[in-house]
C-alpha cells in the first residue's frame, strides 16, 4: 500500500489529534502542577498515565488494521510473512503512539531538565512494552470478532481497563498497576516498585502472545484456545506479583552517600538532585537540628534525605527544587510526628486532641509559622494548650514532646501529660 | 480491502505476493488491463458490481504473473452477461500459467481448456482433452449445451 493511503485510510492518523491534546491537557492539569521537581523518577513515572488514553487509541486503531487484513484475506493470500503484512499496516499506529508517548515524556522531562541522570529508561521499557501488549490485544480482537463487534469490545475493553479499574472502589488497589501507567509519584527518596513494573511486563507479554497466535494461526478455534490458556495464566501470575502492593506502588531508594566532613557536628546524607541546593538547604538543616536540640530533643547527628538509609539517620523528607527555608522545617516536622496513629481507635478516643497540639507545637519550634499566625487555625482547646506549652522553658517543651509522641501510638484521648498546665518537667519533680 | 481504489488493492496484492512497492504499482496495471478493469483503476472498490469485483479478485491473483492459477468457482454467483464477460477475459488473458478452474457451470467448459476432469461421486468419471470430452455429446445439439450433454452421456455410460 502507498504510504500516503496507508496513513490516510488508518484509523490512528485520525485519533493522533485528538490523542495528543489529551496526553497535553493531561500533562498540564496534572502531570507538570502536582509532580515532584527535579527528580527524573518521577518525571518517567507521571509520563507513563499518559498510556490510559494512548494504549485505547493503539488497541482500536490494531483492531481496525486486523479488521481489514481479516476481511481482504490479506494473511491467507501472501506470500511475505503474516508479521510482515501486520507490521507495514500498523506503521501509522506505531508512530502515532509513540509520538504520543514522546510528547508525554517530552512535556514531563520539562520537571526534571538539568537534574542529575535521565529518564527512567526501565520505566520508559515497560511503557512501551504495554503499548505493544495493548497494541496485540487489538490485533486479536480484530482477527477473531466480526469488524463493528470488534471495535466496539475493543473500546469497551481498553476504557475498563485503563480508565474504570484504576478508579472504581470496587476493584482492589494492586489490579491497576498491571497495565503499566499507574505508577504513582515517586518523591526523590523512593522509586517505583520493580514489582509494579514486572507484573506490567508479564501482562503486556501475555497479551503479545495472544495477539501473536492471532496474526499465525489458521483457524480462529486455535487463537481462542491459545487466549484461553496463555491470558489467565499471565493475568494471574502478574496479579500474584502485585497483590501485596498499596496505593503507593514505591519502594525506598538505595544507594545515598554521605559526607565525608561533618558540618557544624552534622553528617549529611544528601541525594545527587540536591547538589544545586546544597549551598541554600545545608545552612537551614543546621539551624533546625540546633533549634530542636536546644528545645532538649534528642536528635541523631546524622541526618539523611534518604528513608531508612543509613539506618540510625534522622529522615528529613525534602523535595529538591523546593524553598529551603519552607520545605526543611516543614520536613522535621514531618519527621518528628510519628508515622501513623492506630487505626483501631474507636471514635471518641481517637487522640486527635493530642496530635492537633504535638503538630502545632512542631510547627511553632521549627520556625515554619509563628504561634499568632497558627492561633486562630486551631481548635480553641488546642490553642489553649499550644499557648499555655510556649510559655514553658524550652527544655519542659521538650520533655512535653517527649512525653506526648508516644501517646499518638495509643487511643488516649484526654492523657494526662497533654495540658501544658498540668505538666510537671522532670526538673520540678 | 476499505478505502482502497481498484489499483492500490492489485498493488497491495502484489506487494503482499512479494514485489517491492514501485514494481507492484507497474504490475497492477498491467494485470488490470489484462482483465479489462483498467479504465477503473481509480475508483473506489466499494463502488464496484460484483462482475468488476470478480475481475479485480483476477487480476490479484495474476499480478505477481504465478505458475498456476487456481480458479475456483469463478463465475458463481455472476448473473449470464457477467459470466460471459468472465469468459471471454478468461479466454483472452494473456499469461504463461497454467491455469486450473473448478467449476459446477458446464458453461464454463470450452475449447479453451486443453484439457477436463470430471469428478463423479468422489471419483475421476473422466480425464483427457477438452475435445473428446465434449465430442461425446449426442450429434446436433445445441452448441451451447454441449458440455452439459457430454456430462450426462459420461454419467449414463458409468
Amino acid at each position: 500500500m502507498r504510504t500516503r493511503k496507508r496513513w490516510l485510510t488508518s484509523l490512528a492518523t485520525w485519533l493522533a489529534p485528538p490523542l495528543l491534546v489529551m496526553v497535553a491537557v493531561l500533562n498540564l492539569e496534572d502531570g507538570l502542577t502536582f509532580a515532584t521537581r527535579g527528580y527524573w523518577e518521577t518525571a518517567s513515572a507521571k509520563a507513563s498515565e499518559a498510556i490510559a488514553y494512548i494504549g485505547i487509541m493503539v488497541a482500536l486503531s490494531a483492531t481496525w488494521e486486523a479488521s481489514r487484513l481479516r476481511s481482504s484475506g490479506m494473511l491467507a493470500a501472501t506470500a511475505r510473512h503474516p508479521f510482515r503484512v501486520v507490521a507495514a499496516a500498523l506503521v501509522p499506529t506505531v508512530v502515532v503512539g509513540l509520538a504520543a508517548t514522546a510528547l508525554s515524556h517530552g512535556m514531563l522531562a520539562a520537571l526534571a531538565v538539568g537534574a542529575p541522570g535521565g529518564p527512567s529508561w526501565r520505566i520508559l521499557a515497560v511503557n512501551l512494552l504495554a503499548l505493544l501488549g495493548i497494541l496485540a490485544w487489538g490485533l486479536f480482537l480484530g482477527f477473531v470478532l466480526p469488524p463493528k463487534l470488534s471495535l466496539a469490545v475493543c473500546l469497551a475493553s481498553t476504557y475498563f481497563w485503563y480508565l474504570i479499574i484504576p478508579a472504581h472502589w470496587a476493584f482492589p488497589l494492586w489490579l491497576r498497576y498491571l497495565s503499566g501507567g499507574t505508577l504513582g509519584a515517586p518523591s526523590v527518596w523512593e522509586v517505583s516498585d520493580p514489582r509494579a513494573l514486572l507484573a506490567a511486563t508479564l501482562t503486556a507479554l501475555g497479551l503479545f502472545s495472544v495477539g501473536a497466535v492471532a496474526v499465525l494461526a489458521r483457524d480462529r478455534r486455535r487463537t481462542l484456545v491459545v487466549a484461553a490458556l496463555v491470558l489467565p495464566l499471565t493475568l494471574a501470575g502478574a496479579s500474584m506479583i502485585v497483590r501485596p502492593l498499596d496505593a503507593f506502588p514505591m519502594v525506598d531508594r538505595e544507594g545515598i552517600t554521605c559526607d565525608d566532613e561533618p558540618v557544624d557536628g552534622l553528617t549529611l546524607c544528601l541525594w545527587p538532585e540536591f547538589e544545586r541546593d546544597r549551598a541554600e538547604i545545608v545552612p537551614v538543616i543546621v539551624d533546625t537540628h540546633r533549634t530542636f536540640t536546644e528545645f532538649g530533643l534528642d536528635l541523631p547527628t546524622t541526618v539523611s534525605a534518604g528513608r531508612g538509609t543509613p539506618e540510625d539517620a534522622l529522615w528529613l523528607p525534602l523535595q529538591p527544587r523546593t524553598k529551603a527555608e519552607e520545605t526543611v522545617p516543614q520536613a522535621f516536622v514531618t519527621t518528628l510526628m510519628p508515622a501513623a496513629l492506630p487505626e483501631s481507635c474507636p471514635p471518641r478516643r481517637s487522640p486527635d486532641l493530642t496530635l492537633d497540639t504535638v503538630h502545632a507545637w512542631l510547627l511553632v519550634t521549627s520556625g515554619l509559622v509563628d504561634v499568632h499566625e497558627l492561633r486562630p487555625t486551631l481548635n480553641t482547646e488546642t490553642a489553649a494548650h499550644l499557648d499555655r506549652l510556649v510559655e514553658l522553658p524550652p527544655s519542659a517543651q521538650g520533655e512535653w514532646y517527649q512525653a506526648n509522641r508516644p501517646v499518638l501510638g495509643t487511643c488516649s484521648a484526654d492523657p494526662a501529660t497533654l495540658d501544658p498546665a498540668g505538666f510537671t518537667p522532670t526538673e520540678q519533680r | 480491502m476499505t478505502g482502497l481504489t481498484v489499483r492500490e488493492q492489485v498493488a497491495y496484492h502484489a506487494w503482499a505476493k512479494g514485489e517491492n512497492r514501485a514494481d507492484a504499482w507497474e504490475s497492477a496495471l498491467r494485470a488490470l488491463r489484462a482483465v479489462n478493469m483498467a479504465e477503473l483503476a481509480d475508483r473506489s472498490v466499494r463502488k464496484l458490481s460484483g462482475g468488476q469485483l470478480r475481475r479485480v479478485g483476477l487480476a490479484q491473483s495474476i499480478v505477481h504473473r504465478p505458475g498456476v492459477l487456481l480458479l475456483d468457482e469463478p463465475t458463481a454467483g455472476l448473473d449470464p452477461a457477467q459470466r460471459n464477460a468472465f469468459r471471454r477475459i478468461l479466454a483472452e488473458l494473456d499469461t504463461s500459467a497454467t491455469v486450473l478452474v473448478s467449476t459446477h457451470q458446464t458453461g464454463d467448459l470450452s475449447d479453451l481448456f486443453a484439457s477436463v476432469i470430471v469428478l463423479a461421486d468422489g471419483r475421476t468419471g473422466y480425464h483427457g482433452p477438452t475435445a473428446d470430452f465434449l465430442a461425446l455429446a449426442p450429434q446436433g445439439d445445441n452448441p451451447e449445451r454441449r458440455a452439459e450433454a457430454a456430462y450426462s452421456t459420461l454419467l449414463e455410460q458409468r
